[in-house]
This record gives structure tokens, C-alpha cells and sequence, in this order.
């Protein structure tokens, strides 16, 4: 008994000798995002990286669009050690910075000499203050989607990259006929806020934070004649009653014009590789207003540390990896427009089948103003733009009241989180 | 030790479990939030004492005098609503018959429905031009029917018509207990000294149902003044802020903006409105309480 005991003590000291920097080596990574098994691109990201880092597993937290921003909130703000996220929008991120829920990364940066030419003027967006908190995966723009068959059966022509806003009013209006099952709209306009003020961002009349927000009146004037005047969009009310989603309502066929973020250009083809719609769509550039230089709105996506990570290093390969070219080659043959843009991305884009690349030249831009800043009080802001946005899409107050009592509000919103 | 100490001591050990899960769970939680409302916090950074600081942003707040407001209007409005119809659907199936049994599991079941699902399907029945409400209203000949959740004049009415219909089954059962238990020879001296019907609800029923209609006022009120569900899923406080009530904005100050000591803050405020007004009822309960001896 003793003979095998020692034996048996032996084989396991082995084993656990063995064993034990094998267990070390593999370190865990906890990672979350949204609409990671609907989307799938994220999932091709994190394969690839793990497959080129066999030291690092990655767990991954998937949350339905909608909520992640919140979601996520709640769970930094219950502890929950997430090492690497996405900031959605820039008020998330604006106020992970505030909170100093993220690590700076400018040392990592200089330390590994990251090349930071590919990322444009994404970088301006997510620096602040002059540091730079999380490096740009996506960036997205607004441009114009289109439904070529409706435009062929109207005999309309295509929109151009110059089309002005007046323009798009009265194309719409040629796109709009019908009833019942038959119904055919010009345009549908998506009840999200940003939706109603990417027009007022445009006047490049400075941000939503601290601009006049005069800026708006033309834009929410255009979409309420739209939507209550030409009847060529079905109007806000009806559409946040019937949480209408722009996705399958442009995707049914019926809708000659969307605009819209790029983010939309992958939906749209992996749609239809499942078969889901078999429309023929077109993109221009964003329509801009007459006499203005054109311009298009944008939404950084960065990809960030949470400053509480006990791995590191890891996490910064996993930055890395994310927003740096490998990262985006794998968006860009996905459709994603990545943070890191350049002519492989273009190149990229043209061989994706289904994708209109008679079209390409929708993509380039000039200037993108941001959808928000990435400030304390955007998220607070954001909020109240919207419920007067609201209030003058249903007609419960006038476009010029609802635009003097943002200003009101403003007021009274920076007085109170002095 | 003295044999009372001792029966003392196990007695406090038979309450030791329940008291310590309401320490963990109601009171600690309480007396933190309490603490809170004199701090600025948002949950990551250090705290900072303020001290009365967002007491005195409450008092500047529009959106929180608005949400003060709309609360006041919706319990308003639901508490007597749902009192009337939740009495009148009982005195109506007070009756011993078997397919009236099976109207009281009717009216009961909206309670039983989550409020969520139920708050979904509202919505759909609101819409302003496809909803079968409007349809219907339409038909019988109003040309221009509210667009109830649309518009900032009609919200809060279709929120509480809601709330209303999903709570009066519930307060029903109350009320058939409670005219159950009164003793029936008494309408049958009413009977023999020519009483009315409605000498009979007035003078015999109604007395007798008070402590009923006690408890299910205070029920009903603090139910009102927590209402958050519906305004959730139906309105999200809008159109503007046209259905913000308290909840639903110490919701949002805490876990959208993260402002956990304002929001804290109001809580307290929100705490001592409740208190308030409970206390209120129960002294005045005195003068209006009847009970059977």
C-alpha cells in the first residue's frame, strides 16, 4: 500500500506540474456587445482573434441592441468585471469617460507605436480632452438607401449624390400612391430622435450640446410636411404606436427612400442571403440643402477597457485586434464600415456580392459632424431634445414652440448639474 | 437563567430568520437610500456630500414638478375610478348562481395578466388610426377620436382607463368578501320595514362594506402612486412628459442618468408623500369606519 502510495503521489505532482502552467496560460476575457448571434460579424471578429490567440479565451455578453447601453451601465455600475465593450453611441461614451469607467490609452498606444493615420477623423471623436479612451471600431455615416424597382416603376429617376432636401420632398411625393396592400410611401422617417436632427446638424451650425438649436427648425419642418402635409411617410405617432422598425418595412418593398446609417448596408445583404427580400437598393450620399456644402452625420463606435480589467494586456490585444486593419477587413467584407478606413476597406466593399458598387462613390465624405458630442450632459440632453422632438412630430406643440422651449430647457439642464 | 429570559430568547430565535431577510432586504436598503439623498454618486466615482443640495434641485426641476403633478393627476383619477367600477361589478355578481362564477373569473383575470403583456396589447388597441378603439369610434360616428397615446391631452386618461380595467377584478373579489360577511338578516328587517333597493345599499350595505372600502382605498392609493409598469411599455413618460410620474423619473435620474442621490433624493420625498398620506387615512378611517360588533 505504501509502494503505490508514493507512485500515486508522484504521477500526481506530475500531472499537476503539467497542468498548472497550462490552466495559467489560458486567460479569460470577458467581452460584451449587442446582437452578437443575430449579427454574426462580431462573432467572425472574435473567432478569428481567438484562433490567433490561443492563449486567450474570450466570454462573450450579447444584449439586444436596444438595451446595451443601458444594460451595460447598470452592470459596470454593479461591479460586473467586463474587461473589453463597445461605447455605443458617444453620450455612452462621454459618460464612461466622465466616470472614469474607462483606462486612458494613450501610453499603450505610443508604447506599441499604433498606427493611428488609418482611423482619419474618427480619432477627433474619441478623444477628449486630448486623451484617447477607446480606439474606433465602426464608423458610420448617414447616407440614402433606395429601392431601385419602385423608382423604375414610377419612372423616377435615381437619387444623385447632390440631391438637395427639397428634392427628396418632391420625389417622394412621386413615389407615394396606392392603398391597403398597394401602399407605396416616399420615404419612411425612423422614430428615433436623430432621425428628425440629422437635417439641423447639417446647417453645421455647431452641436446639439451647444448649438442654437434654431439649427432644427428647417429639418423638423421638412419631415412634419412629409409626414402630415404630402402624406408620403407614414408620421411619427403611427409609427411609434406600431414600434415600426425601418428594417423590415424598407426590406417589404414599399418604401422608395430610407436614410439611414451605413450600419443598414449589412443588414440589408445578409437579409437577403436568408431570403427574407429580394429588393433592389441603391445608395447616394446623404441630401444636403441648397446652397450648403454637403455634409453627412456619423457615429463613432470605440472599443474600450473597462479601467478595472485585471488582464491587461490582454485586453489591449483584443483592442488592438478590433479597430486595427485586421479588424477591419473582416467588418469591411461583412459591410460594416470600420473604424479604420482605407482603400483596401473600398476595395473590399466592391467585391461583396449584392452590394451596388456602381455606387461607391456614396461612401466618401467630406465632412461628419457627430450625432452628439461626446459631453457629460449629452445624455441628458438627448432626452429632453427628443420629448420636444416628440411633442412637435404629433402635433402637440408647434415646431417654433417646441424649438424655444429646448432652449428653456437647456438652461435649466445645465443649471441644475452644475 | 430566569425561565422568562429563556422563553424570551426562543421566542426572538422563531423571529430571528424573518428578521434578518427584512433587515437584509427592506430596512438596510431603506436607511442606504436615505443616505444617498444627501450625496452626489453615480454609482463608479467616489461619493460626494452635498448636503441638501438635491433637495433643493428638486424644487427647481421642472421635469420633477411635472412628474409630481402627473401623479397626483393619475392616482386622482384611478383611485375613485377603479373604487366605482370594482363595487359596482361586485354588487352586480354577488349572486350564488354558477354562471355568475364564471363573470367574477372575467373580470378577475386581467389582474392575473402580466402587466407587461397587457400594456403591449393596450397599446395596440390605441392607436391613434389603425387601433380597433378608434375604429370603433369611428364607426359610431366620432370623426375625430383622440389619439390617445399620441397626444399629451389624452395619454394619461389612456393610461389610467388601462390601469383601471387591469385592477378592478381584483378590488371585486375584496368587495364580494366583504358583502359576503354582511349578515343577511339584516336586509331582511330592512325588507320588513319597507326599505328600497337603494335604502338597503345605503344604509345597510354601504356602512357595512367600509372597512372593505378602507382597505382597498389604501391599497389602491399606494398601488397609484408606485405606478411605473404601464408608463414603461406605453409611453416611456411621453408624449413630452405628458405621463412622467415619480417613479418612472427617479427610475430614469438613477439608471439612465445615473444620478443615484437625486434620484435617491426623490425616493425619500416619494417615501414621505406615501407616509403622509397614509397616516392621513388612517386617522380620518376613524370617522367614516364602521364595524360590525
Amino acid at each position: 500500500m505504501r509502494k503505490y502510495g508514493l507512485g500515486l503521489f508522484t504521477a500526481v505532482l506530475l500531472i499537476a506540474l503539467v497542468a498548472a502552467p497550462m490552466a495559467q496560460a489560458q486567460v479569460t476575457l470577458k467581452f460584451a456587445c449587442w446582437d452578437y448571434e443575430l449579427n454574426q460579424y462580431d462573432k467572425k471578429l472574435i473567432e478569428e482573434f481567438e484562433r490567433l490567440n490561443p492563449d486567450i479565451k474570450v466570454e462573450v455578453y450579447d444584449m439586444p441592441a436596444s438595451e446595451y447601453p443601458d444594460k451595460m451601465l447598470i452592470m459596470l455600475a454593479g461591479g460586473e468585471d467586463i474587461d473589453v465593450f463597445y461605447a455605443k453611441d458617444p453620450t455612452m461614451y462621454g459618460g464612461l469617460v466622465l466616470r472614469q469607467q474607462i483606462r486612458p490609452l494613450d501610453d499603450l498606444i505610443a508604447r506599441d507605436n499604433v498606427d493611428l493615420l488609418g482611423y482619419g477623423g474618427n480619432l477627433e471623436n474619441v478623444r477628449v480632452d486630448g486623451t484617447v479612451y477607446g480606439l474606433p471600431y465602426r464608423g458610420d455615416f448617414w447616407i440614402l438607401f433606395y429601392n431601385k424597382d419602385l423608382f423604375d416603376r414610377f419612372g423616377v429617376p435615381y437619387p444623385t449624390n447632390d440631391m438637395t432636401w427639397d428634392e427628396f420632398r418632391e420625389t417622394a411625393k412621386l413615389l407615394t400612391s396606392g392603398e391597403g396592400a398597394d401602399k407605396t410611401y416616399g420615404t419612411y422617417i425612423h422614430t428615433w430622435a436623430s432621425t428628425y436632427f440629422v437635417y439641423g446638424l447639417q446647417k453645421h451650425m455647431g452641436d446639439l450640446v451647444e448649438g442654437p438649436y434654431e439649427m432644427l427648425r428647417d429639418g423638423l419642418e421638412l419631415a412634419y410636411q412629409i409626414q402630415m402635409v404630402d402624406k408620403s411617410a407614414a408620421d411619427y405617432a403611427t409609427n411609434r404606436a406600431m414600434g415600426a422598425h425601418y428594417r423590415g418595412l424598407f426590406e417589404q418593398g414599399n418604401i422608395g427612400m430610407l436614410y439611414m446609417g451605413t450600419w443598414y448596408m449589412q443588414a440589408l445583404l445578409h437579409d437577403a442571403e436568408q431570403g427574407l427580400h429580394n429588393v433592389r437598393w441603391g445608395i447616394a450620399r446623404l441630401p444636403q440643402w441648397e446652397g450648403l456644402p454637403h455634409a453627412t452625420i456619423g457615429n463613432v463606435t470605440p472599443v474600450v477597457i473597462n479601467s478595472k480589467t485585471k488582464h491587461l494586456e490582454e485586453a489591449w490585444r483584443l483592442v488592438k485586434f478590433l479597430s486595427g486593419p485586421e479588424g477591419a477587413s473582416i467588418l469591411a467584407e461583412n459591410m460594416i464600415v470600420p473604424g479604420y478606413f482605407d482603400d483596401s476597406v473600398f476595395d473590399t466593399f466592391a467585391q461583396v456580392e449584392g452590394f451596388p458598387s456602381e455606387n461607391m462613390d456614396a461612401l466618401v465624405t467630406e465632412t461628419v459632424y457627430m450625432e452628439w458630442p461626446a459631453h457629460p450632459l449629452s445624455g441628458l440632453l438627448g432626452r429632453m431634445v427628443e420629448e420636444e422632438i416628440v411633442l412637435a412630430m404629433t402635433g402637440n406643440k408647434s415646431i417654433d414652440q417646441a424649438i424655444a422651449d429646448m432652449e428653456v430647457r437647456r438652461e435649466e439642464i445645465i443649471l441644475l448639474n452644475q | 437563567m430566569k425561565r422568562t429570559t429563556r422563553n424570551r430568547l426562543v421566542a426572538y430565535s422563531f423571529l430571528l430568520p424573518n428578521f434578518i431577510g427584512f433587515l437584509v432586504f427592506t430596512l438596510i436598503p431603506v436607511l442606504a437610500a436615505l443616505g444617498l439623498s444627501f450625496v452626489k454618486w453615480d454609482s463608479y466615482s467616489p461619493m460626494q456630500f452635498v448636503g441638501l443640495r438635491n433637495f433643493q434641485i428638486m424644487l427647481k426641476d421642472s421635469s420633477f414638478k411635472i412628474a409630481f403633478w402627473n401623479t397626483l393627476y393619475f392616482t386622482g383619477l384611478t383611485v375613485p375610478l377603479t373604487i366605482v367600477v370594482s363595487l359596482m361589478l361586485a354588487l352586480a355578481l354577488n349572486k350564488g348562481l354558477r354562471s355568475v362564477k364564471i363573470f367574477r373569473a372575467i373580470h378577475f383575470f386581467p389582474h392575473v395578466a402580466s402587466t407587461i403583456a397587457v400594456a403591449v396589447v393596450w397599446q395596440f388597441l390605441y392607436h391613434p388610426d389603425m387601433g380597433p378603439l378608434n375604429q370603433f369610434l369611428r364607426m359610431i360616428g366620432i370623426t375625430d377620436p383622440p389619439r390617445w397615446t399620441a397626444s399629451t391631452t389624452w395619454a394619461m386618461p389612456a393610461v389610467i382607463i388601462m390601469s383601471v380595467w387591469k385592477s378592478a377584478g381584483y378590488y371585486m373579489v375584496m368587495f364580494l368578501a366583504g358583502l359576503q360577511g354582511i349578515p343577511p338578516h339584516l336586509y331582511e328587517v330592512a325588507t320588513i320595514d319597507g326599505a328600497t333597493v337603494w335604502q338597503k345599499f345605503r344604509y345597510v350595505t354601504l356602512p357595512l362594506l367600509t372597512p372593505t372600502l378602507f382597505f382597498v382605498l389604501t391599497m389602491n392609493l399606494i398601488y397609484s402612486f408606485k405606478v411605473f409598469d404601464q408608463i414603461y411599455i406605453m409611453t416611456q413618460g411621453g408624449p413630452g412628459r405628458a405621463t412622467m410620474v415619480l417613479v418612472y423619473y427617479i427610475y430614469m435620474q438613477a439608471f439612465i442618468n445615473q444620478n443615484f442621490g437625486y434620484a435617491s433624493a426623490m425616493a425619500a420625498v416619494f417615501f414621505l408623500m406615501i407616509l403622509g398620506v397614509t397616516i392621513f387615512q388612517f386617522r380620518l378611517q376613524e370617522k367614516w369606519v364602521t364595524y360590525l360588533d
